[in-house]
């Protein structure tokens, strides 16, 4: 294996952590994310700078992979049908998928994907302002925005959870 | 530097919990927000938020990699078609087979739901070069006359020149005890495209569904008792928009 396979297999776990967390917990979906984004990777590998580190280039790259893939969703959402009354399983696989998780991670999916995404950077990946501001190609202003208003939203879920707490203790 | 004055921002605190902050920075922010009980509730909550992300994403036992991902780092993801078919078969195996049971759960009889079927029969035979079908496009009559035999009900290949596919031909295939029919298309760049046909014991008359298994797309209705499943590697669009046409050519 050379150098840069070595650093690639190193940054699986990360990558896949981090996709999972993306993409709400959907395994399969997040795998192949992962697999995109390393196969890119591969293909592209003059396009890195040894000296910068791997993990920011690797994690551009499964950014852009993701906003392109939530573009053509969005695209292919409207499914048209001879008889106009569509019915796609997939959505319904979504809904189960909601289920049997906690408010907290309802909350987590709820938020919109580039909150999302700008929240796990910095809370599960530790990464810097800056480094975010180059992953996802926003200003820092608009990262430290997106981050304020995810944070904003898990904190109303967090209230909520002290309240229902509060109501068990008095009953 | 004067504290009292300072008002602490929402920025402050973030880039204060986040590590953005030069150490003089930080601890003029620590002194403020001791002497606050708001900004000591939200600090609390901003930590708790990335505490919990840890607790739920980090993995306590890390999972072995799939071989899949060393393939794509060894860069050697170019297999053959006919491997690539083979492959897909095995996963579509492993992938459907809870699917396919929970079709058993519902039935009483061994009937493997729609889209399982056609996406192992399209998995078959499409990777075939010399016998993908049993009877040829030369014969186009005589195969949907055998078929509408076999089937009991008049069948007939669909004209999917419109969308970029020539007919290659059609086979017979056992589902559920009764006889199925698939029909194989292919276009100019040797991309094919299956119709699996069975009796509509699925449901009655229904609209577009949409499963998709490794690279393989279904789309998959009941119409007039039969029911019918269109495969595919092409994404959901193409899918549909061919699926379109079969419909308007069982129904003129």
């Amino acid at each position: 294996m050379s150098r840069f396979e070595t650093l690639l297999v190193e940054e699986i776990p990360a990558l896949r952590r981090y996709a999972r967390a993306l993409l709400c917990g959907d395994l399969s979906e997040a795998d192949d994310l992962v697999q995109e984004c390393l196969a890119r990777a591969v293909s592209r590998r003059k396009l890195w700078i040894g000296h910068r580190g791997i993990r920011p280039w690797l994690f551009t790259i499964l950014h852009n992979i993701f906003v392109n893939d939530l573009r053509r969703q969005v695209n292919s959402r409207f499914f048209e049908t001879p008889d106009d009354y569509a019915q796609s399983i997939a959505s319904e696989q979504d809904a189960d998928l909601l289920c049997a998780v906690s408010d907290f991670e309802k909350a987590l999916q709820q938020l919109s994907a580039d909150q999302r995404e700008v929240l796990l950077l910095v809370g599960l990946e530790q990464m810097s302002y800056k480094e975010i501001s180059k992953i996802t190609g926003a200003p820092v202003g608009t990262v430290m925005s997106r981050l304020s208003r995810a944070r904003e939203q898990l904190c109303k879920c967090l209230d909520g959870e002290i309240k229902i707490a509060s109501i068990k203790r008095v009953k | 530097m004067n504290h009292r004055n300072k008002i602490v921002t929402d920025n402050d605190l973030q880039k204060f919990v986040d590590g953005e902050l030069s150490e003089a920075q930080a601890r003029l922010i620590a002194e403020i927000i001791a002497g606050d009980e708001t900004l000591k509730k939200k600090l609390h909550e901003y930590r708790e938020i990335n505490r919990r992300l840890l607790e739920i994403f980090v993995e306590k036992h890390p999972e072995p990699l799939p071989a899949r991902f060393l393939i794509a780092v060894s860069g050697r993801n170019r297999l053959p078609l006919s491997r690539v078919a083979v492959s897909a078969l095995w996963l579509l195996v492993g992938g459907l087979i809870g699917y396919a049971l929970q079709g058993q759960l519902d039935s009483d009889e061994f009937v493997r739901p729609l889209p399982v079927e056609a996406a192992f029969a399209h998995a078959v035979y499409v990777p075939e070069v010399r016998h993908p079908v049993e009877v040829n496009a030369a014969e186009h009559e005589h195969l949907n006359a055998w078929l509408s035999k076999r089937l009991d009900r008049p069948i007939a290949a669909p004209d999917l020149r419109e969308a970029g596919y020539a007919l290659i031909g059609g086979r017979l295939l056992p589902d559920a005890n009764r006889p199925a029919a698939q029909f194989m298309f292919e276009d100019t760049k040797g991309k094919r495209i299956t119709l699996y046909i069975r009796h509509g014991i699925d449901a009655r008359a229904s609209s577009f569904s949409y499963a998709e298994s490794n690279g393989l797309g279904i789309v998959y209705w009941v119409d007039n008792g039969l029911a019918y499943a269109l495969t595919a590697a092409a994404d959901k669009t193409a899918l549909t928009e061919a699926a379109q046409i079969v419909y308007r050519e069982v129904n003129p």
